[in-house]
């Protein structure tokens, strides 16, 4: 139970390699809701709940969504997935053989990379909690973003109403 | 450096060699960059609890706006190539040919 968040992530990055590996995109789409679900999970075990949360219903419950509906339109009569194409497989096993080689020299001891000690076993301690905490980081960091970073939503609320205009000028028929 | 670290930016390397290499479909790499985009998030909440800055939780949510953005118009430009060409095959865009 001490690893859980260790082995959350490298089933996150499995189902990065199973999308990366090019399937037809049904089961590109299938795999990246998989891996949104596990960093949702990544991030909550830090403390993040508003952010897991965003990840949830953004992410997954809109951009996904959208994505799924359009994979929907432009589909083929047989996609291909991972055991049916062996182009498709071996991909995904290079990648797999890529996570376990560095998941085996992680765990071999205590490795110095310009000035970064990883190898030590200090960062997949978990901490109890007793109490709860004054400042709840993620949900007051959501809430500074209406005071302390009006800029960023000014910003960021402007480029949504452009890219509708983007969208409906770019899907306009050209007769 | 946390081993979850070196996951995530694996995961964001593999995406970006999963973007940059096409098969059939141009769908599969508009899901690969929203792999990327995905990556980024979790790497940027992450760092933003972990080391306590509490005011860079804004990060994570202003690159989910504008990965929805870039989102949105990437499935306008596939949708175009849809109603063209019938389906989203890479070799059906071959009007520039060198």
């Amino acid at each position: 139970m001490m690893y859980i968040v260790f082995i959350m992530s490298v089933l996150y990055v499995v189902g990065f390699i199973g999308f990366s590996s090019k399937p037809s995109p049904v089961y590109g789409g299938m795999s990246l809701v998989v891996s949104g679900g596990l960093g949702c999970g990544i991030v909550m075990s830090s403390g993040g709940s508003f952010l897991g949360l965003v990840v949830f219903l953004v992410y997954l419950g809109g951009m996904m969504v959208v994505f799924g509906y359009t994979i929907a339109m432009a589909t083929e009569e047989y996609p291909e997935t991972w055991g049916s194409n062996v182009v498709i497989l071996s991909a995904f096993l290079v990648g797999l053989l890529m996570e376990v080689s560095m998941v085996m020299w992680l765990f071999s001891g205590e490795h110095e990379l310009v000035g970064f000690y990883f190898g030590g076993l200090e960062g997949l301690m978990v901490l109890g909690e007793e109490g709860f905490e004054y400042v709840r980081e993620d949900y007051s960091g959501g809430a500074s973003l209406y005071s302390y970073g009006f800029w960023f939503l000014a910003m960021a609320g402007w480029m949504l109403f452009v890219s509708i205009f983007i969208a409906i000028e770019v899907t306009r028929k050209r007769y | 450096m946390p081993y979850i670290y070196m996951n995530i930016m694996l995961a964001f390397v593999i995406s970006l060699v999963g973007t940059l290499m096409y098969r059939s479909h141009l769908m599969s790499s508009l899901l690969c960059l929203e792999g990327m985009m995905l990556s980024l998030f979790t790497l940027n909440a992450l760092l933003s609890l972990n080391m306590n800055f509490t005011l860079s939780t804004t990060v994570p949510l202003i690159l989910l706006v504008f990965a929805a953005c870039e989102a949105a118009v990437g499935l306008a430009l596939l949708v175009m190539i849809s109603n063209t060409y019938g389906l989203d095959y890479v070799q059906n865009l071959n009007l520039l040919q060198c």
